[in-house]
């Protein structure tokens, strides 16, 4: 497998990391450029794509393209609600086999508990006072809660949802972050209005260079670039570019899965924390623009502990 | 499409999208009273009495045919646009005065079971804890995800790694004639079987044993050619619309049909209902005693 030339980074005290995420390029911008560098860095992509350093591209489902006791830690952001409960056994598993004794996995996931709560909160409020303002945060909380598992189009009914205007903005920034602000921003440009043209105007402003283009994306591009042709329908259906969450998890299902596989001394961690040797110089979990997190989740760490007694 | 009337010349309408199950823990009166619809995308055969449509299309009734409407798990099988369109249709086809009844999974109701069953295995990590907590998740998000019919739910029934007397209590009648089926089909593969080479195979073959398989199997061939391979397709749940596809519960199922135009929502139980002689029909009612065939949150409203 040739994929397991990828090449391990190490940090200037000699320790090799590993991040995993899938979450796009927004995220790239919300962190600084430390961990580029001293990371080794995998990204989520269901469909194979070229090594790009300083960051790889695998599909997670088909193992780690690295080998056994290779990391002293492994992070991984918001992937394992990607895969269904036995992939996510099996990607726990590919984490403990190539992380080395005594390493280190960090795992931060959406708090399914955290958005229950938050559901049975928001009903129990409108309950006692509908009002519009009540009836907007329960339909976000509905939205959150059902949407990441049901929808059909890419960004689901959340993004109709936002670009409608249909939310209350302190709510929305409060459960997701920094990544609503990503999320948002594009959409509130997109509504500009273009000055509506009729056929002949439209034939008669046609620019050579426009025309060039057009036909080199829309009729030969199809036919010539396959991969780019798969990648679009793909990103068109959220099942098939796991976009879609394929299951949830908790505190407890968290730690019976880490359990399960072989991992000891799981603990809580927050966003800021964690016992990733120098975790503040890379703080993947919080914001570049003040002191919360980008997305709150539930962020777990356990440790892979082999007794001595088997090298005695 | 016929539409039947009841004894005392009422025009109700029953929508379901449940299989041959559902027949058995019914009284049939309402196959001779009810105009019945199931609901279904892949087209099936019709059993006497009742209508199989794609309800995400429009109904084919016209305007203020009904005098109630009870439809029994289908929202949540339907996307929130289609349950929309679908309430729309519904307040179409009734009278004014005319009853809507509603029936889904209780969203409200299987989160808090899953906060409860959370809080529980975190105090006390027993194995019958950590079960009816792991069947709470499978409820929660199961049948929204599931890729195979069945899903998950359906797998962690044939391991037994559930708690009897809890999910007895979640789906009562429900659950029992699917548990027997299960059942019944491990029987059969509990049959003994031989297993021969492929040597020892040819040498047992009798001229009639040969003469059967040939014919056996070219018949498979024919049946397959000539009904287009439609036989051995496997649908998706997503396709044949098993997967769940969005959640109510008591306020948004009120804000669904307030928006379209209904008035005098109520919140009832298994076995009350303002639609009359509903102790007749009891479709929520289990035929085996006095509980619901499958908990759920019931509501109803008046098209005005």
């Amino acid at each position: 497998m040739n994929q397991r030339s990828f090449k391990v980074v190490h940090t200037p005290e000699g320790r090799a990391n590993l991040h995993i995420w899938r979450t796009g390029q927004s995220y790239a911008r919300q962190k600084s450029a430390v961990y580029l560098k001293e990371w080794t860095n995998l990204y989520f992509s269901v469909l194979p794509q070229p090594p790009a350093e300083p960051v790889y591209y695998c599909d997670v489902r088909k193992g780690l393209p690295f080998l056994d006791g290779t990391f002293d830690a492994v992070f991984a952001l918001h992937i394992i609600e990607h895969l269904t409960p036995d992939e996510g056994k099996s990607f726990a598993t590919e984490i403990y086999r190539i992380l080395k004794p005594g390493g280190q996995v960090r795992i931060s996931t959406p708090d399914m508990e955290n958005i229950c709560r938050e559901y049975i909160l928001q009903l129990e409020t409108c309950l006692a006072d509908p009002s519009p303002r009540n009836i907007m945060k329960y339909d976000w909380i509905m939205l959150e809660l059902l949407d990441q598992w049901v929808r059909d189009k890419a960004g689901g009914l959340m993004s109709e949802t936002v670009k409608n205007g249909y939310f209350d903005y302190a709510y929305a920034k409060y459960r997701y972050g920094d990544v609503f602000d990503e999320f948002y921003q594009p959409s509130s440009e997109s509504p500009a209005p273009t000055p509506q043209k009729s056929l002949g105007q439209r034939i008669l402003s046609v620019h050579p260079r426009k025309l060039y283009r057009f036909i080199r994306n829309k009729i030969i591009a199809p036919f010539r670039n396959n991969r780019e042709r798969k990648l679009q329908s793909l990103l068109g259906d959220p099942r098939r570019s796991l976009e879609i969450n394929k299951w949830f998890y908790d505190r407890l299902s968290l730690k019976l899965l880490l359990e399960a596989t072989g991992f000891k001394n799981y603990s809580i961690k927050s966003y800021k924390d964690s016992d990733i040797p120098h975790w503040e110089r890379y703080n993947l979990d919080r914001s570049n623009h003040g002191d919360h997190a980008i997305e709150p989740s539930l962020y777990v760490e356990a440790k892979k502990i082999i007794s001595s007694a088997l090298f005695t | 499409m016929e539409i039947t009337k009841t004894f005392d010349g009422r025009c109700n309408l029953h929508v379901w999208r449940e299989g041959e199950e559902y027949f058995r823990q019914k009284s049939s009166v309402f196959l001779k009273e009810w105009t019945n619809v199931m609901f279904c995308v892949i087209p099936t055969p019709t059993i006497q009495g009742v209508y199989s449509r794609d309800i995400a299309k429009p109904l084919e009734f016209p305007d203020a045919t009904f005098d109630a409407v009870n439809t029994y798990h289908v929202f949540e099988h339907l996307t929130p646009q289609e349950g929309r369109n679908f309430t729309a249709e519904i307040f179409r086809v009734l009278k004014p005065g005319g009853i809507f009844r509603i029936s889904v999974p209780d969203l409200e109701h299987i989160c808090r079971q899953y906060l409860n069953y959370l809080e529980r295995s975190l105090q006390d990590p027993s194995i019958q804890n950590i079960q009816i907590y792991q069947w709470t998740v499978m409820e929660m998000v199961d049948q929204a995800v599931r890729e195979k019919s069945g899903g998950l739910m359906l797998e962690t029934i044939a391991s037994g790694q559930y708690d009897k007397e809890y999910i007895n209590q979640r789906y009562s009648d429900v659950f029992k004639p699917f548990l027997e089926s299960l059942h019944r089909s491990d029987e059969k593969e509990e049959q003994p079987l031989i297993q021969r080479n492929f040597i020892q195979r040819i040498c047992s073959l009798t001229p009639g044993k040969l003469s059967r398989g040939v014919l056996h199997r070219g018949k498979k061939l024919c049946r397959r050619i000539s009904s287009g391979k439609k036989e051995d397709k496997v649908f998706s749940p997503r396709e044949t619309k098993e997967a769940v596809r969005w959640m109510y519960d008591r306020l948004s199922l009120r804000l669904l049909v307030e928006k379209a135009g209904f008035v005098k929502y109520a919140q009832m139980t298994y076995k009350d209902s303002s639609i009359p002689n509903w102790g007749r029909y009891n479709f929520d009612k289990s035929n085996h005693g006095d509980y619901a065939i499958d908990p759920s949150v019931y509501v109803e409203c008046v098209k005005p």
